[in-house]
């Protein structure tokens, strides 16, 4: 016994040293495991607070860009509403569009403005803080979408602000469609390129070609159907049969500001029931 | 270690914390490796501090810095790493007084300063971008990353240290 505390006393660094590294490591595997450690990441309030105090300053070295986007947004815009305003001369109540507006009203999805205080995009497990939190009404599990299309989904969220997985994450699915096709399939990340990602789960039969579009497919309560994800810019057979699709992303991940949050309300509803029903089998 | 919780040291901490989180944490651009400057604190800390708690110090270091940057245990673990090997590292590479000093320009000398501050980094970069990327799918970019990270570091260390040296310097 002495011996063995002796043993202890003379190695007490080396222990301590293992100790120390055995303890970052269980975090490291923890926090991988998604939604684990809620409060050792940039959502946690204090570490919040200090990013929504940088961006304030950067946000002001941004302006110059910001201001001559929005006069480019605006003069798009002002085009847009030219030609919709004639095209609406010719919308009668039944016309498609006046269909997917209803059905998306009917499924209760309403937006939320938030901006991004903190983003990552070369490393593996990317993220983004958003200055939005459970206060405002945002829960885990939501959709983030911007302008230019799908962002990510909300994992964990504090009171002011929200910790979004984007879809430049390796942990990252986002249930997506070819337009026009029927076909769904899985939209991954592999790490590598922050513009583009891949296409997976899509049989080999189905033609996909190059400039195909790809949208949400709406098959969970995260975002309704037919939001904006990417195009395809790259269809080669691999080796193994399977086809390789590479899907140019809509956003540019590398100058995110302002996006929307997307609240589903019947989304508590919506799992309940899937949940009692598959308990039921 | 007699006078551990000095102010000047707590002032360093802080200041090297705050440059890393609020300015080298956003450098993203060009896909290039971010620089972890605020190892410089474990580099600098004195040779002769109670290697218990120089271990401990680094772990809560690298704990801060890894709760601004969404990367749990990974800064942890390469700090730990570096605060562990520091004495046999200062051995090899410092002057033969080297366990008796404050590491900097004027203790080491610019040489052996360098190439003790580079051991340090090249250990901590090495094991930090490692666990980041999760795996070695992407060796070539993972070794170009590690390594314009190495050199940024390395060139900021330079920077402030050559400051501080003459600094001293015109002090005197």
């Amino acid at each position: 016994m002495e011996t063995l505390i002796r043993f202890f006393v003379i190695f007490k660094t080396f222990f301590v040293f293992v100790l120390l590294e055995l303890v970052s490591l269980v975090l490291y595997f923890s926090f991988n495991s998604f939604q684990h450690g809620q409060y050792l990441n940039a959502s946690n309030s204090v570490a919040g607070r200090i990013y929504e105090f940088r961006s304030s300053i950067t946000d002001y070295i941004e302006l110059g860009n910001t201001n001559w986007e929005l006069a480019r947004e605006n003069a798009m815009l002002k085009t847009q509403l030219y030609a919709s305003n004639k095209a609406l001369e010719y919308f009668r109540e039944d016309s498609t569009y006046a269909k997917r507006k209803k059905v998306a009203e009917d499924n209760n999805y309403s937006f939320m403005s938030a901006r991004v205080v903190n983003a990552t995009f070369t490393k593996a497990h990317n993220y983004l803080t958003l200055d939005k939190g459970s206060a405002e009404g945002v829960r885990p599990e939501m959709g983030v979408v911007c302008q230019a299309g799908v962002v990510g989904i909300v994992s964990a969220v504090s009171e002011h602000f929200s910790l979004v997985i984007p879809v430049l994450n390796v942990s990252s699915r986002i249930s997506v469609k070819v337009k026009d096709k029927s076909q769904t399939g899985t939209l991954v990340w592999k790490g590598d390129d922050y513009r583009y990602a891949s296409l997976e789960d899509v049989p080999s039969y189905i033609p996909v070609a190059k400039g195909d579009t790809i949208l949400t497919s709406g098959y969970s309560s995260i975002f309704p159907e037919g939001i904006f994800v990417g195009k395809i810019i790259k269809n080669e057979r691999g080796k193994d049969q399977l086809m390789k699709l590479n899907v140019g992303l809509g956003p540019d991940f590398s100058k995110l500001v302002y996006v929307d949050i997307i609240d589903f309300k019947n989304a508590e509803e919506m799992k309940k029931l899937e949940k009692e029903g598959t308990n039921n089998e | 270690m007699n006078n551990f919780f000095n102010i000047q040291l707590i002032i360093e901490w802080v200041l090297l914390i705050a440059v890393q989180v609020l300015v080298l944490n956003g450098i993203d651009y060009l896909q290039l490796g971010t620089p972890f400057l605020f190892i410089l604190f474990i580099i600098n800390l004195p040779t002769d501090m109670n290697r218990i708690a120089l271990l401990v110090t680094s772990f809560f270091t690298g704990l801060v810095i890894d709760t601004f940057s969404s990367t749990p245990g990974i800064h942890c673990a390469a700090c730990v790493l570096i605060a562990y090997l520091k004495r046999w590292i200062c051995k090899a590479l410092g002057p033969s007084d080297a366990l008796s000093l404050t590491p900097s320009f004027q203790t080491f000398g610019q040489s052996r300063y360098l190439q003790y501050a580079f051991a340090m980094v090249v250990i901590h970069h090495a094991l930090f971008y490692f666990l980041e990327s999760g795996s070695l799918n992407q060796a070539g970019q993972l070794l170009l990353r590690t390594a314009e990270a190495i050199l940024f570091t390395m060139l900021l260390i330079f920077s402030v240290e050559y400051f501080k040296y003459r600094h001293s310097i015109n002090d005197r």
